[in-house]
């Protein structure tokens, strides 16, 4: 999204016009999903868990330099109100019927060249989708951001509060899991 | 000190873990020159790091065609829609709030003052307009208290 109109946008709600709000949820609503997915891997429970995240942004906003890029405060809103519901979850999870586990759903994308190789690769993405998602929550957190948000280290240690030269040791574990995962399957 | 990153020998295994994270940089395209070049002079000299690489820049390639499925549009206009009635849903809370305090005070404040009616009956009154407050207000925390988290949705789903 824009930094002049997000800002714009951003003044104008702290002047009391909430409807501006749109512009900024319509501009991140996708981001914020992505991520909420990539921890809580149930799409009904990512899009609840956004709306808090809006919703508590909206009435901390005052507390926000608007000079400084939305996304990376509002990612931390997010990633709170995620890793408590994780929390909260694991604690009443003996209530969770055993049919009511998460779906994980991912578009896997087959433009491979000829029909084998496609099938091939196919059955490599369902594996890479299947480790994925067996992969404790932190590290499909980098990792979403990393390759379904494409941000950059600087952002990544922004958003995660750690420091830049983490971010790399941090990708390495996670692939490296990922990797062993996918070997095992 | 360069002799150290580049080139220490008493723990090996280690060692190339510092070139593996090394080679996250290199494929997310992150590395300075510096570490660049100590990678690119390590690879050189070891076969197992080479095909770690090709490894890791399948899996990153790999990783880089899986798509989350995105949600459809008409999930995403009812997201603004619900959204924006909870923020308003707010505001309308408190603008009742200081409605009824204010219209339910002002009119004890006239009750209490008049001439007109019995003193039990003024008692009587106020003990209604207290209890109706009190009752409004604690109705009102649980509403509140609800209103940005509702803990329970996921239980009784
Ligand atoms: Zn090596």
């Amino acid at each position: 999204m824009d930094r002049e109109k997000e800002k714009a946008a951003l003044e104008s709600v702290l002047r009391g016009r909430k409807e501006d709000f749109e512009a900024i949820v319509r501009g991140y609503q996708g981001q914020a999903y992505a991520v909420a997915m990539g921890l809580v891997k149930n799409s009904n429970d990512a899009m609840d868990l956004c709306q808090d995240a809006f919703l508590r942004s909206f009435r901390a906003l005052r507390s926000f330099d608007t000079s400084q890029p939305f996304f990376p405060w509002f990612y931390r809103i997010l990633r709170n109100v995620c890793l408590t519901h994780l929390k909260r979850r694991r604690t009443f999870s003996f209530l969770r019927r055993r049919n009511e586990e998460d779906e994980f759903e991912m578009d896997i994308p087959c433009e491979a060249a000829g029909p084998e190789d496609r099938a091939e690769q196919g059955e490599e993405l369902q594996r890479l989708a299947k480790a994925f998602e067996a992969l404790p929550p932190r590290d499909r957190e980098i990792l979403s951001l990393r390759h379904f948000q494409e941000m950059p280290y600087a952002e990544i240690a922004q958003s995660l509060e750690i420091p830049v030269g983490t971010v790399m040791s941090r990708l390495f574990y996670a692939r490296r899991k990922l990797k062993e995962r996918m070997e095992q399957a | 000190m360069s002799q150290q990153s580049t080139q220490s020998g008493s723990n090996p295994s280690s060692a190339h873990e510092e070139f593996e994270i090394l080679m996250m940089g290199a494929l997310d395209g992150e590395l300075s020159q510096g570490e660049q070049a100590s990678l690119q002079s390590h690879l050189q000299g070891c076969a197992s790091c080479s095909q770690k690489l090709a490894q890791y820049r399948h899996l990153v390639d790999l990783t880089d065609s899986l798509r989350l499925e995105e949600p459809q549009d008409y999930e995403l206009d009812r997201f603004w829609n619900t959204l924006y009635n909870r923020m308003e849903r707010r505001s309308a809370w408190w603008f009742l709030v200081i409605g009824v305090v204010g219209v339910t005070s002002a009119l004890m404040f006239e009750v209490f003052r008049t001439d007109l009616l019995a003193w039990w009956l003024k008692a009587g009154l106020g003990l209604v307009a207290t209890g109706f407050l009190l009752l409004f207000v604690s109705v009102l925390r649980v509403r509140l208290r609800t209103l940005p988290y509702d803990r329970y949705r996921e239980v009784h789903r």
